[in-house]
């Protein structure tokens, strides 16, 4: 019977240290995802994204012999859902966290990032997320702000494509308002104001009195902004309303996952806004035909960009370690970083990604219509 | 007879409340991470919304869907008068309270011509209007970026900004309200709103001034409104109009139905259920809406009382086989 305790207890003892050692050889990357509900589909390149990049990194080892442990929490797509998976994941004793790329989310969770100070990078581009507005310092955008991308629709549409009469429509959360507001200036600065400006709201699955309005308003190009639901009613719209005018699309737009969900015939021809389009680019042709043998899905720039994310954390522990203050500090040094996605730069209060382009809807898949400054 | 029954009942009922507030107290020693903490703390907050719903629909019969609008007045009076004017917490929690029961008692007004349907219409549109006039007025609420930076209460310089303190605040108003409550469902005034409740005609014959109980129901409800919005602005640390959603006022309502409404304990539970819930089912992944759905389901067709009504189902078969 003692033998039999003694066996037992040793196996425990050998099980419990194993489990110990294991822990100590891993390191949690955490992320808080939309994994659920209506921007799951918008948000999965993220999730392959930082997948590949954890793949890739314990295919070398690990960083400093620890191999990664992915941990991915759900936000149910909500914003409460966003708090309390941002507090799951921070129980884990993650070295940093690859946030939503959903504005208001992460703005709900600002104070708690603040107060943890554990590195955090997110793919939302909202104007209010810079450093000298609501941003905090372990929070790192990997997205180019929305300072930046509607004003480079905007030029788009005047230079390119000869816009004198430009229509906004834009979804009534953070996202669209900054769209708005960034798009106003831009032509304020171009001295053009626009055409008229249309409101909707995210769970709207009619936009008909909006288009109808923007077509009364003889607009020659339409600025859409808003989330992937929102472009599948859109686009469909603007094609049985007989909407004659050149459309560019927000970013969400034109994910490989809303392509998906357009029809062919009422999506051609249509712009986009993106970061960059690495499926594109000869330089990373590699990275994209992992990334479609991976997923089955066309790369694109979000997941490129979360793919680089993870790319910069991995650096910066490898440089100082796991310690949070350090690798805070760390990140806040990084200076044109060129990643797969876009280029980076923290330093002197840096905002992250700098490049846009425009794209265009040909067959369901993206052309490169301009890189815009 | 009946009333060493009734006395009993009333002993059993005040020590499970003992009981109930003692693991309370206690909880903080079990639930040691920030996000248990957290849950915790909403919890604590939608209990206090969801009894002064069950004031309004519970007691006194009359179905707001514009509830939610008043939550987030509270929501953000109390941000705007702390960050704005640097007011303490409590202040800003008082100005959410008084300005809440006052939009509370002016939506009472035209309520008092309306009934069933029709009423539950035009506070809908009330709510949305209100959520509307937040997103509008942008000077003031920053509109859909949302009020962010909204520090957590201070009390003459005790600050309740770590999780563990900050669950015994909420506690502390959510054992207020609990009790304020009680007490008012067995007063006088309880009495008038269940009343109108069963029989609006008879309790008029009875002498029961129906439009005056009425405002009066809608202007309590809208203090523990306002006072729950205050404490989530001050808790979350940001609000945004999205959030105080149509979704919200379902989930709200499904508080109070699946809980027992009419009761006190049905909300305390029904809160704590539908806040615990989600969370406690993520382990089934991607699949716990549907195990979520279906167990709301079966609430509502094995307990049409809800849950205090089944609880008193179970006390009454235990007392008959005693």
């Amino acid at each position: 019977m003692r033998m039999i305790s003694r066996s037992v207890a040793a196996a425990l003892l050998t099980a419990g240290m194993l489990t110990s050692a294991s822990a100590q050889s891993t390191l949690t990357l955490g992320m808080v995802v939309g994994t659920t509900g209506a921007f799951a589909g918008g948000e999965a390149p993220l999730v392959n994204g930082t997948k590949l990049a954890v793949e890739d990194l314990n295919a070398k080892g690990g960083i400093g012999g620890k191999k990664i442990n992915l941990v991915i929490e759900d936000t149910g797509s909500e914003q409460t859902g966003a708090v309390n998976a941002f507090n799951r994941i921070i129980g884990q004793d993650p070295v940093a966290i690859m946030n939503t790329t959903l504005s208001g989310f992460v703005l709900s969770q600002i104070g708690t990032i603040q107060d943890e100070n554990i590195p955090t990078l997110t793919g939302a581009a909202s104007a209010q997320l810079a450093l000298d507005k609501k941003g905090v310092p372990p929070l790192f955008r990997i997205r180019t702000s929305d300072v930046r991308v509607p004003a480079a629709a905007v030029r788009f549409a005047v230079k390119d494509l000869g816009a004198k009469n430009i229509a906004v429509l834009r979804s009534s959360n953070e996202y669209g308002n900054g769209w708005r507001i960034a798009i106003e200036d831009t032509l304020k600065s171009l001295n053009m104001k626009p055409a008229i400006v249309e409101t909707f709201e995210g769970a709207d699955r009619d936009l008909t009195p909006q288009l109808l309005r923007i077509k009364n308003a003889n607009a020659d190009v339409l600025i859409v902004s808003g989330d992937p639901p929102n472009f599948v009613v859109a686009v469909q719209q603007i094609k049985q309303l007989g909407l004659t005018m050149k459309v560019i699309l927000s970013n969400a737009g034109v994910l490989p996952t809303t392509l998906k969900l357009y029809q062919p015939d009422a999506s051609n021809g249509i712009y986009g806004t993106v970061d960059s389009l690495p499926a594109d680019d000869p330089a990373h042709k590699d990275w994209a035909d992992r990334y479609r043998k991976t997923f089955n899905l066309e790369p694109d720039y979000s997941a490129a960009e979360y793919y680089d994310g993870v790319m910069m954390v991995a650096a910066a522990i490898a440089k100082v370690g796991t310690d949070k203050d350090a690798l805070v500090k760390e990140l806040r040094t990084v200076k044109d970083y060129k990643g797969i996605g876009n280029t980076y730069t923290y330093a002197d209060k840096g905002d992250g990604g700098e490049s846009v382009a425009i794209v265009q809807i040909e067959n369901g898949k993206l052309k490169l219509a301009a890189n815009v400054k | 007879m009946v009333d060493t029954v009734r006395a009993r009942s009333r002993l059993y009922k005040a020590l499970a409340l003992v009981v109930l507030l003692v693991i309370a107290i206690l909880l903080p020693l079990v639930l040691k991470s920030n996000y248990q903490l957290g849950i915790a703390h909403q919890a604590l907050i939608f209990i206090i919304l969801a009894l002064g719903y069950d004031v309004l629909l519970g007691f006194t019969g009359l179905l707001s869907f514009g509830h939610i609008g008043l939550f987030a007045i509270g929501a953000y009076t109390s941000a705007i008068l702390v960050m704005s004017t640097g007011a303490p917490f409590l202040v800003g929690l008082l100005g959410a309270a008084v300005l809440t029961g006052f939009i509370g008692f002016l939506i009472a007004i035209p309520a008092l011509r309306i009934k069933g349907h029709y009423l539950t219409l035009l506070t809908l549109a009330l709510g949305e209007v209100i959520r509307l006039v937040i997103r509008s007025a942008d000077s003031l609420t920053h509109g859909s970026s949302g009020l962010s930076g909204i520090p957590r209460p201070d009390i003459f310089g005790y600050s309740f900004r770590q999780a563990t303190p900050l669950y015994y605040l909420l506690l502390f108003f959510a054992v207020l309200a609990i009790l304020f409550v009680w007490r008012l469902k067995i007063s006088r005034f309880g009495r008038a709103f269940m009343s109108i409740r069963d029989a609006e005609i008879g309790a008029e014959v009875c002498g029961v001034n129906t439009s005056a109980m009425k405002m009066m129901s809608f202007a309590i409800s809208a203090v523990l409104a306002g006072i729950a919005g205050s404490l989530y602005a001050h808790t979350m640390r940001f609000i945004s109009p999205e959030f105080f959603g149509l979704g919200l006022t379902t989930t709200l309502l499904a508080m109070v139905l699946i809980g027992g409404r009419g009761t006190v304990v049905g909300p305390v539970v029904g809160a704590a259920l539908l806040i615990v819930l989600p969370e406690a089912l993520r382990f089934v992944k991607d699949y716990y809406l549907i195990v979520f759905g279906i167990a709301i389901w079966l609430c509502v067709i094995g307990m049409p009382d809800g849950l205090a009504g089944l609880g008193r189902r179970l006390l009454k078969r235990a007392r008959l086989i005693a």
